[in-house]
Formats: C-alpha cells, structure tokens, sequence
C-alpha cells in the first residue's frame, strides 16, 4: 500500500469511527428555551452559518407554500467542538444549501428552533447536530 | 488514474482533518488490534514506578445520565436531603434546571467538572493534571500528589482543593473547599454546601475504561454520604479542542424565564 494510500485509509477509518462514536452532548439550557413537545420538521435555504460556542447558529429562509411568505429561521446547535466530533466541518453546511432540520420550537413563539437533525437535500446526507436534548 | 483520484480525495481530505487541531489523529503508542483499531480491551498501562497510568483523553462520563441525575442508580433513601437541601432541590427540579450556572456558562464545580465533554489526564510525579476541553471553556483541575494535606478553612472555589493518592491501583481524588449552593447533577439540582467533601476513586480496568466510585459527604446537605459510580471511556485517535463560551449572549436572547428566588446560604453546620 503506497502511504498516500495508507494515509487515507486511516483517514476514512477513523472519520467512520468517530461519526458512530459521536458524544451526546448534554448542554443544559435546552429547558429554558425550548419545548421538547413541539416538534418540527421544515426545510429551507441556509442564508447564514455562525460557528461559536457555546452553540452553533445557523439560519434558513422557509416558504410557506400557501402564501409564498419567506420567514427566516433561526436554529441552534450543539457547540463547534461537538459537531466537529460528529463529523461536521465547517464547510458542511454553506450558504445557499437546501436543508431539512428537525428538532424542537421555541417556547417563547419565535421562529427559532433547537435542531436535533440536518438533512442536506442534495445528498441525503444527515447531519446530528448536537442537540441539547440529546441525540436521536 | 485510480490512485490520481485517489490522491486528489486524499489532499481535499486532509485540510478537514488536520485542520481541527488533530482532531483525527492516530494517537501513538496505544495498543491496536489487527485491523489498526485502539484496543480499548488491553491491559491498562503502569509507570516505571509501578503504578497505573491514567493518561489519556477520557469521555466525561455524564454521557449515562448520571449528568441529569448523579443518584439515577440508587436505591430511594440512599440520598437523604437535609431541609436546607430539599428545599434548593424541590425549587431547581421545579423550575426545569433553567437556573443552572452551567447554562450561563459559568464552570461546573467537582465532581460535576469530569462528567461533562471530554478531558485530558496528564500524570506527572507531584501533580496530576486534567485538562478539561469544555462547553463553558478549557478548565484545568490539579490534584496534588506530593503529600500536602487539604487546606482547613479554604476560601471557596468552583473546582475547590485536591489532592491524590494511591490505594493500590486505584487513585484516590479528596477534595473541598467547594462554593456553596453549587449543583452536583442538572435536571435533579441536587445541591451541595460548602461543607461537601468529595471523594473521586480512579481505577484503570483496561486500556479503555476508567472505573470511578464518587462519594458526596456532605454534612449540612445529606444526612449520610452516598456515592455514585460510573465508567469512563477512552476516546483514542483524537485530541483537545479550543472552546471559548465567546459568544454566550446569542443564547440568552431568547431565554425568556422568571428570575429565580434567590436560594437560602446553607446554615452553620451542627457539632455532633
């Protein structure tokens, strides 16, 4: 096996390893702000991404299919670190993606959510975000 | 061709993986299986003094529950609260956890600090070190092995004083002077005064596992010490990450609770 070869080999093991590995994260806000028995399911287009701790923020411009209104989003995540040990970088999600996010609402009515899931509608690919409700 | 291709996957892969402060990489020196996996079930490493290394990156182990809830595996009557405790507590759970320092990014105290994240235990000959890559922050807690004793009247701390020792392979953690009104676990809010006494027993079973027992002696918050025990596991092939809690405020814009009433100081505590 050439070491190029080899290199990517333990490259794709231990990337595999660590997206079957990924910790829970056990943030503690999650009760303050959000409401574990209001779901959602929406999809839209990733307008802005912000990278920080102790959670990660990301935004998206949803539709309504009835009356064409475009509300933007806002959805938080797990922290940075925990989504890098997910298997998240920081290219994961761009500007402009189609996502699909499940996860809980806002307890205070907001359009603003806590994502559980991240699914990138061109791949499929699903993404757990993390969550301070812990993961599916 | 097949190998250019490769090539060009591997170059695009590389930047992602060493890009995150080593976040894959394979840690030297662990014993593996044939198929190049760490195994974790392999004898547990000794210094050249004999005794159990407890280096290595190791999963905070609230990853159970035990985080939520640090009596989850007792038997009711295990954790009696004192009045002072019970009322802290009752206000806490009911009030769904929102009052939780950690959810304002203040540190956790001990023992909570080792059940959140992960953390590093660096192993010198007067002073063990964890680095812990937290949420809230990077924290270190140093627990002195060179025989000096626990301080007697401590100013108050979050990670309070430690020191350690050896009881056969197993490394004993004693600490105090804690803040009082701090939080052992989160949805439960079981409290602890200034009095709390924590005792933290290591055993390294294998490779991947780290034993640990936690006694709370707590005198003006239990009526008897109770422990908790866990297992903590190696998390091989990677390494600590920054964390700075640098932008907390985007957060708080929408918690939107009641401030809570203030919790009573814990009261002098009774001679026997």
């Amino acid at each position: 096996m050439s070491p190029m070869l080899r290199r990517l080999t333990i490259m794709v093991a231990v990337l595999a390893s660590t997206l079957f590995a990924a910790p829970l994260s056990a943030h503690h806000s999650f009760s303050a702000e959000f409401d574990a028995s209001k779901p959602f399911k929406l999809t839209g287009k990733v307008t802005k991404v912000m990278w920080a701790n102790p959670h990660t923020f990301f935004y998206i411009d949803v539709t309504d299919d009835k009356t064409g209104k475009v509300t933007n989003w806002s959805m938080e995540m797990g922290s940075p670190n925990a989504l890098m040990r997910a298997g998240w970088t920081r290219n994961a999600m761009k500007i402009g993606d189609a996502v699909s996010v499940e996860g809980s609402l806002a307890r205070d009515g907001s359009p603003y959510g806590n994502a559980r899931v991240v699914i990138l509608v061109a791949t499929g690919q699903r993404l757990f975000a993390a969550s301070s409700q812990g993961q599916p | 061709m097949r190998i250019s291709a490769l090539a060009i996957a591997a170059v695009l892969a590389a930047p992602a993986a060493l890009g995150a402060q080593w976040l894959n990489y394979p840690t030297p020196g662990i014993p593996r299986l044939a198929d190049g996996k760490p195994n974790l079930n392999a004898a547990a490493p000794r210094l050249p003094d004999g005794k159990p290394d407890l280096s290595g990156i190791w999963q905070g182990w609230g990853q159970n529950g035990l985080f939520f809830d640090l009596s989850k595996d007792l038997k009711p009557g295990d954790v009696q609260m004192t009045p002072w405790a019970s009322g802290i507590q009752a206000q806490r759970e009911r009030r769904d956890h929102v009052d939780d320092p950690l959810g304002f990014c203040m540190p956790p105290g001990v023992p909570r600090i080792d059940s959140v994240d992960q953390f590093k235990i660096l192993q010198t000959p007067g002073e063990t070190v964890f680095l812990h890559e937290a949420q809230v922050g990077m924290i270190f807690r140093q627990i002195f092995t060179d025989g000096r004793p626990l301080p007697t009247d401590p100013e108050p701390a979050w990670l309070g004083y430690s020191i350690g020792r050896w009881d056969g392979d197993t490394f004993v953690v004693d600490t105090n002077g804690l803040r009082d009104g701090g939080w052992l676990d989160t949805r439960k809010g079981h409290p602890n005064s200034d009095a709390l006494h924590v005792t933290e027993r290591f055993h390294r079973r294998d490779f991947g596992h780290l034993e640990l027992a936690i006694t709370i002696d707590d005198p003006k918050a239990y009526v008897k010490p109770w422990t908790g025990k866990t297992v903590l596991t190696l998390l091989p092939d990677t390494e600590l990450l920054e964390a700075f809690c640098d932008t907390h405020q985007q957060t708080l814009e929408h918690r939107d609770v009641e401030p809570a009433p203030p919790e009573p100081p814990s009261p002098p505590l009774q001679s026997k």
